[in-house]
């Protein structure tokens, strides 16, 4: 059996969604986490200075969705069929560029980078969202599945539903005129395979 | 026989990595380019609003990276085996971060936004530069087979040779410093089904 070990960040960042995934479909890992203090020591001892990334039987795999898809696509979770599973890889590209758009906010909020809050919420946040949370209720509504794509639960889910999670956490005005996205979040953390998991975690 | 029909602006851009797959590969499709000025019109026609936007039989596929991952997939240019797949779309993702870190100073300098580019360029894309540039001639040197993965051409080529153009059209010196970078560049202008191409599109 494959020794898996993650190594992250002790938050659910970027890498939770390789964490739920696991979890989801009850893969063993080392869950490898570190306080952010400490990053400067972990650092050098990672094979490109990345985080997420994921080390078995000697190899490597970094980048949070590159990860993501390795995993999906051993356990049923990357689509059915290539058309569906380039939909899926689709919707993770579109969630890249709404994270980046959210990114300077974000990291202002926790106060991890210097900077006007309300300024990069104002002119790079808002806007995203008004594209990017319409999209998202739109593949909801049209899946028919209950989950982003029609064949049901894909690693797009565990991505993009972190981030909704963390956006409500942080912007809950925005997310809440949204009403198929906050049934989403709770349909995710109902999945009977990861129920006690969303439960207990630190969000 | 599929039908494929492309449409993006007649410009490299993000729909470049496509076009040069189905040349690679020798596939026939309809390359539907539109002016700048025709953008409003042509974008009342497409499914999502977006390009470059692949049509055929009756689907549609949206985000250049997954329209290049899912054709690539079919002519093998996705790497080889599930371990070499995920690194190829690792480095397809660390392109990404390093485009929207480049994306403020090249949209002011073409003209489509608003800015310093100076600025732009000095505080977002010259660090991100530092960072990525050593790590695609890293990956160059170390895979032993002249393109970006051990096993050869892939879609990863494709995408990263056309915004390295990019950037050198942009900022003649930036490459300067890495020689197997402008090396890779050659290489790739001189693969030989792209070779006539290459030398004869508008760069």
């Amino acid at each position: 059996m494959v020794h898996y070990k993650l190594t992250y960040f002790d938050t659910r960042g970027i890498a939770e969604a390789i964490r739920v995934l696991m979890k989801y479909a009850n893969i063993d890992f080392e869950d490898n986490r570190f306080k952010v203090e400490d990053w400067p020591k972990i650092k050098p001892t990672t094979p490109t200075g990345k985080v997420p990334i994921l080390e078995f039987d000697g190899n490597y795999l970094i980048e949070s969705a590159a990860i993501c898809r390795y995993l999906a696509r051993k356990h049923g979770l990357a689509g059915k069929g290539d058309l569906e599973e380039a939909k899926v890889d689709a919707i993770v590209d579109q969630h890249k560029d709404f994270f980046s758009q959210s990114f300077s906010w974000l990291m202002i909020k926790f106060g991890r980078e210097e900077g006007d809050e309300e300024e990069q919420k104002k002119t790079k946040f808002l806007p995203a969202a008004e594209i990017y949370l319409p999209l998202y209720q739109k593949y909801l509504k049209e899946s028919g599945s209950g989950f982003l794509v029609k064949s049901g639960l894909t690693f797009a889910d565990f991505i993009v539903s972190e981030f909704l999670i963390t956006l409500r956490l942080n912007a809950p005005e925005i997310i809440e005129k949204y009403p198929e996205i906050l049934q989403y979040i709770d349909r995710m953390k109902n999945i009977p395979q990861l129920k006690e998991y969303y439960a207990t975690r630190k969000e | 026989m599929v039908h494929y029909k492309l449409t993006y602006s007649d410009g490299r851009g993000l729909g470049e990595a496509i076009r040069l797959i189905f040349k690679y590969a020798n596939i026939d499709f309809e390359d539907v380019r539109f002016k700048a000025e025709d953008w409003q019109k042509v974008k009342a026609t497409t499914p999502t609003g977006k390009v470059p936007l692949l049509e055929f039989d009756g689907n549609y596929l949206v985000e250049s990276a997954a329209i290049c991952r899912y054709l690539a997939r079919k002519h093998s240019l996705a790497g080889k085996g599930d371990l070499e797949e995920a690194k190829v779309d690792a480095v397809v993702d660390q392109y990404k971060d390093f485009l929207a870190q480049s994306l403020p100073w090249l949209m002011i300098k073409f003209g489509l936004e608003k800015g310093d580019d100076e600025e732009q360029k000095k505080t977002k894309f010259l660090p991100a530069a530092e960072i990525y540039l050593p790590l695609f001639q890293k990956y160059l040197k170390e895979s032993g087979s002249g393109f970006l993965v051990k096993s050869g051409l892939t879609f990863a080529d494709f995408i990263v040779s056309e915004f390295l153009i990019t950037l050198r059209q942009n900022d003649p010196e930036v490459l300067d410093k890495y020689p197997e970078i402008l090396q890779y560049l050659d290489r790739m202008k001189n693969i030989p089904q792209l070779k006539e191409y290459y030398a004869t599109r508008k760069e």
